[in-house]
């Protein structure tokens, strides 16, 4: 016999956010052990008390949820996004539970502020004295990143939940939308699979390099280990404050590129690769519109810095200036300069050419954040196709297509949706620009910082820093969590508090 | 005794004062990099990571809480350091002089200090991290408390476990 559920909406959110974050959790236990193999004692008890405190809200919100389940109340779209949504939300908080008690951070809103910037793949931090801290933490922080950028509420689900219906609901919801095999956990599965043997192969690939320009074994793998997860991701953490500095290689940086141009590409053309169709790569519209992008804004800067006679050889231009477009297009953040010499040394040109590119982004389905190249790429197609039209013979009448792993119709449904979500990023970048320019930073600082959380890279000029002022922290915050589920889900979330709490007053 | 300890002061001051006077921040090298640009600068800062060996050479990387940098040595001055900074440990103060390069040629136009010799001040040490009593007794608490729930929970979930059904519907 069902019982009848009182809050039949907030009982099936309960209960998957719930296995989420059991999910998530039981991910602290690799931190605490990579703790224990190095002695970090106090940070493996910081480790465990987060994994006793999640794990426990989690097992509440499943038991609170379950009678919801049993009662077989379907799943609908608005649950698949509240859940995504909700889910990065709870755990912004549980996963900022190690860093507080790291002592790393100057208060939670800093710890908040740094696993959405983990979970988003964006890489600004405000975590203080990173040189040292512990193996332990640095691999939490990479993980996030890591997991993060493949998705995590699909795959907390794929592995809790036996047979999951709607799955596809909760992928939507986390910002994805492609679907490599028929079914939701099929496609998580290649994902990860793609994921999980890049992983292998870059932290090998990291670690032989690491040992050849003079990192001892041990920080040799564990570095490849944070490069790889922080490069793939999009993410641009790194273990110590210089970030790619740090290492003063060249190849390292060329081992990164490769890898961080690899992960901001769509898993639907690794697939299509990896099944044999080799052209895909150049007959995508993803490919073709990053390809575009990345060497016009490489082009621009590299102008606007030959001009100002910093960099005097190819070499120093490439990896003072095309390394960080590069990074910045594919939404990394690893910065091969100091923070402070965009702006001192990059001049209007080169600044307007890096916040261009991180707007951009990478690849939908990736885990590159911005507007997307799919999405450039679709509106620059329509733009073409609207002056054709206007310039031939009005009886003609032609179909336009894209490609897109296959050929896909360019009609005005797809032009729409594109066009609404780059008008939300360039709302949500002007917003962050003002509200940056109304704390007093300069309009060229306030705009390139805006444009690197909207985008999720991570690039910065010095504004993110625990100083700043707290509103500024929240909104780049939010800027981070809208830009990375791409808006629908929390304002699908925020469509259902209002909805609750209007219920509630009119029973008040 | 005094007498003693005067002279030791004043040698003290003697050798302290140089470096105090013309110590350069990291920011501020980074900030009017133009300046300094070909300068013999003197950083004052704490020895981080590792040594990465370069043949004959070395980079080291330092850190004087205002930014860090890296700093391009003969390898035979870099293993001088004792104490990198780290989780584990304190780094060694070094006093640096050496000429900055705001973009150096042989570098890839890194911004970075090529020092011929550099200067321990202050010997680094392992960094006590004693475990608060508190955190031990917490988390005898928080895991008491997560192993009682999760016994309820598996009391409850697994003879009723849900029988979701099939994710046919999955590619909407």
């Amino acid at each position: 016999m069902v019982r009848p559920v009182k809050h039949p909406t907030l009982g099936i959110i309960s209960y998957y956010t719930g296995y989420i974050i059991i999910g998530m959790s039981g991910f602290m236990l690799l931190p605490a052990i990579c703790a224990v193999v190095f002695r970090e004692w106090n940070v493996m008890f910081d480790f465990l008390i987060s994994l006793s405190l999640s794990i426990s809200l989690g097992m509440l919100m499943v038991l609170y949820g379950r009678s919801a389940r049993l009662a077989n109340v379907k799943l609908m779209w608005k649950h698949g996004f509240v859940v995504a949504s909700l889910s990065w939300f709870v755990l912004m908080f549980l996963c900022a539970i190690p860093y507080m008690l790291s002592g790393h951070m100057n208060s939670l809103l800093d710890a908040t502020f740094d696993v959405m910037s983990g979970f988003t793949t964006t890489g600004v931090f405000l975590l203080q004295d990173l040189d040292h801290v512990s193996y332990g933490l640095n691999l939490w922080r990479h993980m996030l990143t890591f997991i993060g950028g493949q998705g995590m509420v699909v795959l907390a689900l794929s592995f809790l939940v036996r047979e999951m219906a709607g799955a596809y609901k909760f992928y939507v919801g986390e910002g994805k939308d492609i679907t490599l095999v028929p079914n939701v956990r099929g496609t998580t599965r290649i994902i990860w699979i793609i994921s999980m043997v890049y992983l292998v192969i870059g932290t090998f690939v990291l670690f032989f390099n690491g040992l050849y320009i003079g990192l001892n074994p041990t920080n040799a793998f564990m570095h490849g280990l944070f490069i790889f997860m922080a490069g793939w991701s999009t993410g641009g953490f790194a273990p110590n404050f210089q970030n790619i500095m740090y290492y003063h290689s060249f190849s390292y940086e060329i081992v990164t590129i490769i890898f961080f141009v690899l992960g901001s590409m769509n898993f639907g053309l690794h697939y299509a690769i990896i099944k044999g169709k080799k052209m895909e790569f150049l007959k995508n519209i993803e490919m073709q519109s990053y390809i575009i992008t990345s060497f016009v804004g490489s082009a621009i800067a590299v102008v606007a810095l030959q001009k100002s006679g910093l960099y005097s050889d190819a070499i120093s231009l490439f990896r003072r200036v095309v390394y960080n477009i590069i990074s910045a297009n594919t939404t990394t953040g690893f910065g091969s300069i100091f923070a402070r010499q965009f702006i001192l040394e990059w001049g209007p040109m080169g600044m307007l050419a890096i916040t261009m590119v991180m707007l951009i982004g990478g690849s939908a389905c990736s885990t590159a954040g911005g507007f997307k190249g799919l999405r450039v790429g679709i509106v620059v197609k329509a733009f073409f196709a609207d002056m054709r039209k206007l310039l031939s013979s009005e009886r003609r009448v032609k179909i336009e297509k894209y490609h897109h792993i296959k050929d896909m119709i360019l009609d005005d449904a797809v032009v729409r949706s594109a066009s609404i979500i780059i008008f939300l990023y360039i709302v949500m970048f002007a917003g962050g620009t003002l509200l940056g320019a109304y704390y007093g930073y300069p309009i060229a600082d306030a705009a390139f910082e805006a444009a690197s959380v909207s985008g999720n890279v991570g690039l910065s000029v010095g504004i993110t820093a625990t100083t700043m002022p707290a509103l500024l922290k929240v909104y780049y915050i939010m800027s981070m969590y809208l830009g990375r589920l791409e808006f629908l889900s929390v304002f699908a979330l925020i469509g259902v508090m209002a909805q609750g709490v209007k219920t509630w007053f009119k029973k008040a | 005794m005094v007498q003693k300890s005067l002279v030791l002061l004043g040698l003290f001051i003697l050798l302290a004062l140089p470096v105090q006077a013309s110590t350069v921040k990291i920011n501020d090298l980074v900030e009017k990099a133009k300046e300094y640009d070909g300068q013999t600068v003197t950083l004052q800062a704490e020895a981080i990571g590792e040594v990465l060996e370069r043949g004959d050479y070395a980079w080291i990387n330092i850190n004087d809480k205002s930014n860090a940098i890296g700093v391009y040595v003969p390898f035979a001055e870099a293993k001088k350091i004792t104490f990198f900074g780290d989780y584990a440990n304190t780094g060694d103060t070094l006093v640096i002089m050496g000429v900055m390069h705001n973009a150096c040629k042989e570098h890839g136009g890194e911004l970075d200090v090529h020092a011929e010799s550099i200067t321990i001040l202050t010997k680094g040490s392992l960094t006590p991290r004693p475990i608060p009593i508190e955190k031990i007794l917490f988390f005898g608490f928080t895991a008491l408390t997560a192993a009682f729930l999760g016994l309820y929970y598996f009391k409850v979930i697994t003879p009723n476990r849900v029988n979701d059904q099939t994710d046919e519907e999955d590619t909407e």
